[in-house]
């Protein structure tokens, strides 16, 4: 299709009419211009049903062509719900309408419209349920038929980030309020974001017309938009939204893909006012638009918006609008003027003069669809005889477009998220807005200013508040103020036939408002409830106010009195791409990572840290754990442990520290010796644990569980703030990596790697601490037994960790030692019975249950948790956590599976659960560790765990470890 | 047990970045110094301590200074300086300094050599680049030559310090060094766009 109907340049301000852009919508290709809406280009195409209305789907068109109406929801391919008078079009675009069945011009579910009459509004919280099971039939159909669009599955996200904006003011809504209080304060010397949702600046400015002869807002644009764009100090944001406030004026700024989080010292308000419309029969008719959407389609696109137009209207900026339509040739027969007389004599004969006739008194009181229902055709025209009444006759008038201009309501959205209060003057049918926090302002029409020398002047005034409160110096403009009268009182018109819409998003009729309150929901946030009213996506931008019309009429009250519902945010539906933002998600690594890549190293998370599983591929995941056990156990191994939290306690009163921190006795521990570390909490449960090196009378070098190190020195820091102990302490986690080297050869391979430590079991016994060097780097060296074999912790400084682990692996390679994984290790140390804490522990374990009796010092005055643990290991213990045992052939239990009280009896209780399974090549079964009933601890007893599927297998209670009782490996030579 | 020098053989220092030296902006320019000495003390005799052996350290916490041989001395806290080699031309400063705080009371040094990486990042837009993944108002007007903000990056911990002298425009970033690899290729993502 070709562009039939553009007007001429200077018209056009958003499009740049040489350069054509194709898009397909509903299968057909049209042709719009760069800048063009989807909107804008149908329209110019002639195209104006766009999209189906929510419940009864009826044709819709654009309404204010500004992006603040819900009725033109398009679908592209990988999104719904664009509204296509705000989304601009580009090369190959293709738009499906969205909300029918069957075709967008023909719907088959339009019939609905004639249903009305039987789904009154809430008529879903009747129906449906009775009788019962009713609702299983109805689910499949109603699922069918709700929601709006289609989410694009194949879909590939697109990259979303967030950026900090820090300004000293920040102005949201670039109109001549907005432009005027920003240049304002940058002259001062402020530094101004100056925001807008339009492509270009200027707000009202870029399509109202001003004056009779329709040249000021031009000049006043091109003068304060060069004066912004060349100011220093202001930083602009067009085609950018500002999505709510919060304290302090943080403020959310969606500009494209990106969301600013706009910092503001001073945030100055100027969004201006939504046009009303007016209530009356089939005021949803494509073809039936604001004024100002009539202004912005000639202005902003040079789209002649219809042949004939009619306009209807509740003050004197519908006779501007006529006067702008007579000018780019449209034909204008007739004005309706709702009032009785106009406020402006001059501007009445301007129109008058125009040979456009103008009836006082009047509404139109029904729009006139043409016979396709797609477009008007007419509007029947009745003298108003009262507050919503309407004489009977009346006259038809034919036309194309009916612009309607009932009056203005601030956009007051963010401004109540601040906490300010919108009041109204029933009298007047004035808004204004108050209680605004400190450091928000206000100015311009969203402040009840309308008059355009007086909306510059609110702008400054406001600069002037933003400025004296960040202590820069500025004069003092004027005090605006406005008498301009803008809001028809009661441009509702109700029809007996209805179809008389309030809220065009939910199709709700001005009959459903009043129903409602006649139901008892006297309270607009009830009505709102009840009736879904302003909960669509224009989210009661044009529903707000003639609701709290009718309810106020309903019920007898001011609509001051009856209020609007709570605005929250987002104003305007965003995306929960905006909202992730780029994902960020850190982990650490530790200095040998790239070496268990290359030795194809199955990484899994630990916490935050990445850790090879095992070596190899992950389908062979049972075998490979396997063949790493038997490694260990029978040669020498190798596993990174780098993730080991490491704290550091140094200074005169270190012993003493550490001596409080943990359950065991640590004033005594000779320097040399490592000693089991348990951390109870104040409740007594078991937290963390470790192992405690005593380097020196003042140095204690301790480790902590990988998850649990962050926590463990949090609590550390926080209760010497209270000890005032005279130590440092220092959470040493990233600044040493570790290995274990286990195994029966594993002294071998330190032998031949670290010249100046003794290993023999004389000289570093089992639990002792040394200190020596590998090619010059400083290493510490702890003998443990964690996964049951001859073993030595290399712990070293990280930049070194890479080169050591070459070194050991070189040194390993006549032993076939080779690296093995954290699974690995779980599954030995499980056959040494080693608890890790968190996996074998819960939030309620102490350690009697836990077995760790023997890891606490009963005889020292203080540890944390002590009186605590004294408490419950008094009290009759209820569970224990045991070593169990199944045969290989059994089915194994999975860590979670819950142990039962009786394993035939199908409702008996919980007694535990399995903390720890896996199977034993070296034990030849499955092994596990599980919390049981303290009357199912026994050995040799056993237990009923319940498995996958619901099976029962019993497993027999063993006694810890399972592997190596008399730690005999440990005396290997 | 001998002391344990954390500044021993600076030539077996590996970086813990994977990539070195990414060169996504023009205009934005990435350098790895994780390798480059660096020492930290902290204690109510650390500020003694470094004044004694010819340092002296910023005036307030949140500060930092370049000192003539080019370290520049971080005050962290009341307590607690690092100094930072950036140019990795003092390591034999840095180790003697390290080895006179043996036996020091009230002067606990620390492991920052080894538990954070460091990173220069330079750049005409660096405040605003810095803005897409730092809360922190970095600019120059809030944050001038010499500021130190102790924050998070990227959702990981670090210093950001904007150095002294002509380069204005340049931060220094330390890091946890098991993140830096992960926050290195942050940096370089949120420089992609300045071209």
């Amino acid at each position: 299709m070709s562009l039939n109907n553009r007007l001429a340049a200077p018209l056009g301000l958003y499009i740049q009419r040489e350069k054509k852009v194709t898009f397909t919508f509903e299968g057909q290709e049209y042709q719009g211009v760069e800048g063009d809406t989807i909107a804008s280009a149908l329209i110019a195409n002639n195209q104006w049903l766009i999209s189906r209305s929510f419940k009864y789907h009826r044709p819709r068109g654009p309404l204010t062509m500004a992006g603040q109406d819900a009725n033109t929801l398009v679908q592209l391919k990988s999104e719904p719900n664009v509204l296509a008078d705000k989304q601009q079009i580009f090369r190959d675009m293709d738009v499906q309408g969205q909300n029918y069945n069957g075709s967008l011009e023909n719907d088959k579910d339009a019939k609905l419209g004639l249903a009305g009459r039987f789904m009154p509004v809430g008529f879903y919280y009747r129906a449906f349920y009775k009788p019962t099971g009713i609702w299983d039939k109805w689910e499949p159909f109603i699922r069918k038929k709700a929601g709006l669009g289609f989410a694009d599955l194949t879909f590939k996200p697109v990259y979303h980030d967030k950026a900090y904006l820090f300004h000293d003011v920040a102005v949201i809504g670039a109109g001549p309020a907005g432009l005027a209080a920003a240049l304002k304060a940058a002259d001062a010397g402020a530094s101004v974001l100056l925001v807008d949702e339009n492509p270009i600046l200027g707000g009202a400015l870029t399509y109202h017309r001003f004056d009779i002869e329709g040249v000021r807002a031009q000049a006043l644009r091109e003068d304060l938009i060069i004066k912004a764009l060349n100011h220093s100090n202001i930083q602009i944001l067009t085609n950018a939204t500002c999505n709510g406030w919060f304290t302090d004026n943080y403020l959310p700024v969606i500009q494209g893909t990106r969301m600013f989080k706009v910092r503001a010292k001073q945030c100055i308000v100027a969004s201006g006012a939504f046009e009303q419309h007016v209530v009356f029969r089939n005021n949803d008719v494509p073809g039936v638009v604001m004024s100002s959407a009539a202004m912005r389609l000639m202005s902003q696109y040079a789209i002649k918006p219809g042949n004939k137009a009619v306009v209807l209207t509740g003050n004197d900026d519908g006779y501007l609008c006529a006067l702008e339509l007579i000018k780019n040739g449209v034909e204008v027969p007739l004005i309706v003027d709702m009032r009785i007389e106009t406020a402006d004599s001059v501007l009445h004969s301007a129109v008058v003069d125009k040979g456009i006739k103008v009836l006082f008194n009047s509404t139109v009181y029904e729009a006139l669809p043409s016979s396709d229902k797609k477009r008007l055709s007419a509007v029947q025209v009745h003298s108003i005889t009262g507050k919503g009444q309407v004489s009977a006759g009346g006259i038809t008038i034919p036309c194309d477009l009916l612009c309607m201009s009932a009056g203005y309501m601030p956009v007051y959205q963010l401004l109540c998220q601040a906490g300010a209060k919108l009041n109204y003057d029933d009298d007047s049918a004035r808004f204004s807005l108050t209680n605004l926090p400190k450091n928000l302002h206000i100015a311009g029409s969203v402040n009840g200013i309308h008059e355009l020398d007086s909306v510059i002047n609110d702008g400054e005034q406001a600069a002037y508040k933003s400025l004296m409160l960040l202590g820069l110096s500025s004069n003092e403009p004027q005090v605006a103020s406005c008498v301009k009268q803008t809001n028809f009182p009661w441009p509702i018109f109700k029809h007996p036939k209805g179809k008389d819409f309030v809220d065009f998003d939910e199709d709700l009729q001005s009959k459903d408002i009043v129903n409602a309150t006649r139901l008892g929901y006297r309270d607009v946030q009830l009505v709102k409830r009840f009736s879904t009213v302003g909960m669509g996506p224009s989210q009661g931008r044009h529903s707000a106010l003639p609701t709290a019309r009718l309810v106020a009429d309903a019920t007898n009250r001011t609509v001051t009195e009856t209020g609007v519902t709570t605005a929250r945010p987002p104003f305007v539906p965003e995306k929960l791409a905006n909202i992730a933002g780029r994902i960020f998600s850190p982990h650490k690594l530790t200095p040998m990572h790239q070496r268990h890549l290359e030795l194809d190293a199955h990484m899994i998370a630990a916490g935050i840290w990445r850790r090879p599983a095992y070596y190899g591929d992950p389908i062979n995941r049972d075998n490979l754990i396997q063949e790493e056990a038997k490694m260990v156990r029978n040669t020498v191994g190798i596993i990174d442990v780098s993730t080991l939290g490491g704290l550091e306690i140094r200074g005169p009163d270190a012993a003493e520290f550490v001596n409080r921190i943990y359950t065991f006795g640590f004033l005594k521990q000779p320097i040399g010796k490592t000693r089991y570390a348990v951390l109870t909490n104040e409740q007594g449960v078991v937290v963390d644990d470790g192992v405690s090196c005593r380097i020196s009378e003042d140095h204690f070098y301790i480790t902590a569980t990988t998850s649990g190190v962050d926590a463990v020195y949090r609590e550390m820091t926080k209760w010497n703030a209270q000890w005032r102990l005279s130590v440092d302490i220092a959470n040493v986690t990233s600044a040493f990596c570790a290995v274990n080297v286990a195994g029966p050869l594993a002294r071998k391979v330190l032998t031949k790697v670290c010249s100046d430590v003794d290993f023999s079991n004389e000289s570093f016994p089992y639990l002792a601490y040394r200190e020596g060097t590998i090619e010059g780097v400083p290493v510490r060296l702890l003998r443990v037994g964690f996964v049951g074999e001859l073993g030595y912790e290399i712990h070293m400084p990280s930049l070194f960790g890479e080169g050591i682990w070459d070194l050991l692996m070189e040194a390993g390679e006549e032993f076939n030692m080779k690296p093995f994984g954290v699974e690995t290790q779980r599954l030995l140390r499980l056959e040494k019975g080693h608890v890790i804490v968190s996996q074998d522990t819960d939030g309620m374990s102490h350690p009697g249950e836990l077995s760790l009796n023997w890891a606490i010092n009963r005889k020292k005055p203080f540890f944390i948790g002590s009186r605590s643990v004294d408490i419950v290991m008094a009290r009759k213990q209820t569970r224990k956590l045991v070593g169990f045992k199944l045969s290989a052939e059994s089915n194994r239990p999975k860590e979670g599976h819950i142990v039962l009280a009786s394993s035939s009896q199908i409702d008996c209780a919980i007694t535990g659960n399995v903390t720890s399974s896996e199977y034993s090549s070296t034990i030849g079964a499955n092994i596990g560790m599980a919390f049981v009933g303290i009357d199912q601890q026994d050995i040799g007893s056993t237990f009923p765990i319940r498995i996958d599927n619901g099976e029962i297998v019993m497993a027999e209670v063993v006694k810890l470890p399972f592997y190596d009782p008399t730690n005999a490996r440990q005396e290997i030579q | 047990m001998a002391f344990f020098n954390l500044s021993a053989i600076p030539n077996a220092r590996r970086s813990m970045v994977s990539e070195a030296a990414i060169n996504l902006s023009p205009v934005i320019t990435m350098g790895d110094i994780s390798v480059s000495a660096r020492v930290g003390f902290r204690g109510k005799g650390a500020l003694n301590f470094l004044k004694e052996n010819g340092f002296s350290a910023p005036d307030k916490p949140n500060q930092a200074k370049m000192t003539e041989l080019g370290i520049c001395i971080l005050r962290l806290s009341n307590t607690e300086f690092w100094l930072i080699d950036s140019s990795n031309t003092n390591q034999s400063v840095i180790e003697s300094l390290e080895l006179a705080s043996n036996g020091q009371d009230a002067v606990y040094r620390l492991y920052c050599q080894h538990s954070h990486g460091a990173f220069i990042v330079s750049g005409a837009p660096i405040a605003d680049m810095f803005a897409k993944i730092c809360a922190v108002d970095l600019n120059i007007d809030s944050f001038s030559e010499g500021a130190i903000a102790q924050t998070s990056v990227a959702r990981v911990n670090a210093i950001i310090v904007r150095m002294e002298g002509d380069k204005s425009s340049t931060f220094l970033v330390l890091s946890d060094s098991a993140t830096a690899d992960y926050l290195w290729h942050s940096l370089a993502d949120a420089a992609s766009e300045f071209v």
